[in-house]
């Protein structure tokens, strides 16, 4: 099994990994905002916002994923 | 109506500045890789300061993300 | 129009004309009875004559039937006869698509702004949202010029490894790799929608279609070469005829066009007006050419035969730049060289600002240098993966009308394919919203703004 192998092997299984891994984390933050909005609606706002960081945060790790993938595809020949 | 036209302007502005938070936490670090792998091959200092502009990069990302957060949470 | 196309390809290929009409024909029979069934079903039943609804059910039965016989009956005759070239049959079906698809936007877009229109006409005179479409015009003109350098730059850039190494090729996303897909596959393009075999999916558009008939003339080998940079010129194109011709007719009443763009150009001076403040009428032609250029580029390519020429990291790239010149020379012309520089280095108060020095001038360049990166990525990634999305979906549906039985799939396919077409509208828009909003938001952050640095004493940034 050389290298090229290796990486074609490995390439699509890791990207797959990182978006399940980020899926499970948008969707316990999603379900813990949407419960804390149905609790207390007055500080919808607030909980809006941080929501929407946190989802930036999760986002940004399938997205080095995602370009790691792109760096890496190309070194196969 | 008229009151609550402004805090819907604030909220979408809030949305599409938000999520420009991704990209600019995940594109700096490597930015600063390919920066760092240009640097080393003019000046022939190869591993280093690739691993230099890297961590920086990460520090950069935060930085942004942080003035954006600020931002975004200023009302006009 | 459709008879003049049908006719300039009689001599040289009647399979393909006659695909091209049959299928003309066939997308006008299949409008004329749906908009029989709707013109039947919504006039009765806004009229109170309950009596004829027997014969209004028996009407409906037989209209359907005839368009189900007729229209599908003749797509299945069509696809069954030996001839039938496929690539003219989906530009003929999707001619008259194209006619109402642009009629139907010309009814919404007044439609929408009609809402709008009290709000917009009570708050600004017309006058002031002309003279900025008048800079923003000029502003266009000045933007595709650096695109215009910039795109045959990079593409020349990228040609010499790209036919060094082929199978490089495949992966570099500009005009190399539709070139050399071109290539290969030679006269033959038409078999299926373009898809190469490289890997590089993308639908056919003028371009492709006049070098696939003629691959010798030097004018059209050259445009199928910059085929970005022709569709980003004919968007800057459209642009401009529209509000000169808004412009031109410009009434203190506003009629449609004039209130769509009217409406457009007011809700954007909201978004914007709030984080910019006085340094708003600067800044805000810049913003608005940005967004009208991104947002006709994005919609250009939902037309059929067109590309969306944001689909290419080079055209996003080179926007990003501008923005990011921008912001740059702003800052110093607003800061100053020395504020500017002072900014740049973390505006250092204290001993261990001055220790932290080497470390933030490195990030704060970092820092500036990421925006524009990140801007071009996103704006590429989402107009990319819609096309590419849509491609897929017409690869499959046009596999399908290959095959024998498979055909009987077409039409849900097709349905699918519009669905992601509305999304791709939707995703064109908030894209240069989203782009010009964050234009603002960067050149925000250049201006001094004293309320914000009195608070907080000398932390600017």
């Amino acid at each position: 099994m050389n290298f090229a192998a290796t990486l074609g092997l490995a390439l699509p299984i890791g990207i797959g990994l990182a978006a399940i891994g980020s899926g499970i984390g948008l969707g316990f933050m999603g379900r813990g905002a949407m419960e804390a909005m149905g609790r207390q609606p007055e500080v919808l706002p607030k909980i809006q916002v941080a929501m929407i960081i946190g989802f930036g945060f999760i986002e940004a790790l399938t997205i080095y994923a995602f370009v790691t993938m792109f760096i890496l595809s190309g070194k196969i020949q | 109506m008229t009151e609550k036209e402004p805090n819907k302007v604030t909220g979408w502005r809030q949305i599409g500045v938000l999520s420009a938070i991704p990209f600019i936490l995940a594109l700096a670090p490597i930015i600063g890789y390919f920066l760092g792998t240009y640097l080393d091959k003019k000046f022939r200092t190869t591993p280093w300061l690739s691993y230099v502009l890297l961590g920086l990069g990460f520090v950069a990302g935060v930085r942004e993300t942080i003035n954006l957060v600020k931002l975004a949470q200023r009302e006009d | 129009m459709s008879a003049a196309f049908a006719a300039i390809w009689l001599p040289a290929n009647p399979n393909a004309a006659i695909s091209l009409a049959a299928g003309q024909i066939l997308s006008a029979l299949n409008f004329f009875f749906l908009a029989r069934l709707v013109k039947l079903f919504t006039g009765s039943a806004r009229m109170e004559d309950r009596g004829t609804a027997e014969s209004m059910r028996g009407k409906g039965l037989l209209l359907g039937g005839a368009k189900l016989a007729v229209v599908y009956g003749g797509a299945f005759a069509v696809t069954r006869w030996r001839g039938i070239e496929y690539l003219p049959l989906m530009l003929g079906l999707s001619m008259p698509l194209l006619a109402i698809f642009l009629k139907s936007i010309m009814l919404a877009l007044p439609a929408g702004a009609a809402k709008f229109s009290r709000r917009a006409t009570s708050t600004a005179s017309p006058s002031r949202s002309q003279a900025k479409l008048a800079a923003s015009i000029l502003l266009v003109g000045a933007l595709t010029l650096p695109l215009a350098l910039l795109g045959p730059a990079r593409a020349f850039a990228n040609d010499p490894p790209a036919a060094a190494t082929a199978a490089e090729a495949g992966h570099a996303d500009g005009s190399a790799a539709a070139t050399t897909a071109e290539a290969g596959q030679g006269e033959a393009a038409h078999g299926e929608e373009g898809k190469g075999e490289s890997g590089e999916a993308h639908l056919p558009n003028w371009i492709t279609i006049a070098n696939d008939y003629a691959p010798n003339n030097p004018v059209v080998h050259w445009m199928h070469e910059n085929e970005f940079l022709v569709f980003a010129w004919l968007a800057g194109a459209i642009f401009l005829i529209l509000v000169k011709v808004v412009m031109k007719r410009s009434a203190p009443v506003p009629g449609h066009l004039q209130n769509a763009i009217e409406w457009i150009v007011e809700s954007m001076e909201d978004v914007c007006g709030g984080m910019l403040g006085k340094h708003l009428p600067k800044y805000f032609p810049f913003i608005m050419a940005i967004f009208f250029y991104i947002l006709f580029m994005n919609l250009i390519g939902i037309i059929p035969g067109f590309k969306s020429s944001t689909s290419n990291v080079d055209v996003t790239l080179a926007l990003a730049l501008v923005t990011f010149l921008s912001v740059q020379v702003s800052g110093m012309i607003n800061l100053g060289p020395l504020g500017y520089l002072d900014h740049l280095a973390g505006s250092p108060r204290d001993v261990i600002g001055f220790c932290m020095l080497p470390v933030m001038i490195p990030v704060h360049v970092l820092g500036e240098l990421v925006k524009p990166v990140s801007l071009s990525c996103r704006l590429f990634g989402n107009i990319f993966g819609e096309d590419t999305l849509i491609v897929v979906f017409v690869g499959v549906a046009a596999f399908c009308l290959k095959a024998s039985l498979l055909a009987l799939a077409v039409p849900p396919m097709a349905g699918i394919t519009a669905l992601f077409m509305l999304l791709q509208t939707l995703t064109a828009i908030v894209q240069a919203l989203i782009f010009s909003l964050l234009t603002t938001v960067y050149l925000y952050m250049m201006i001094p703004h004293e309320s914000h640095a009195h608070e907080e004493g000398g932390h600017a940034h």
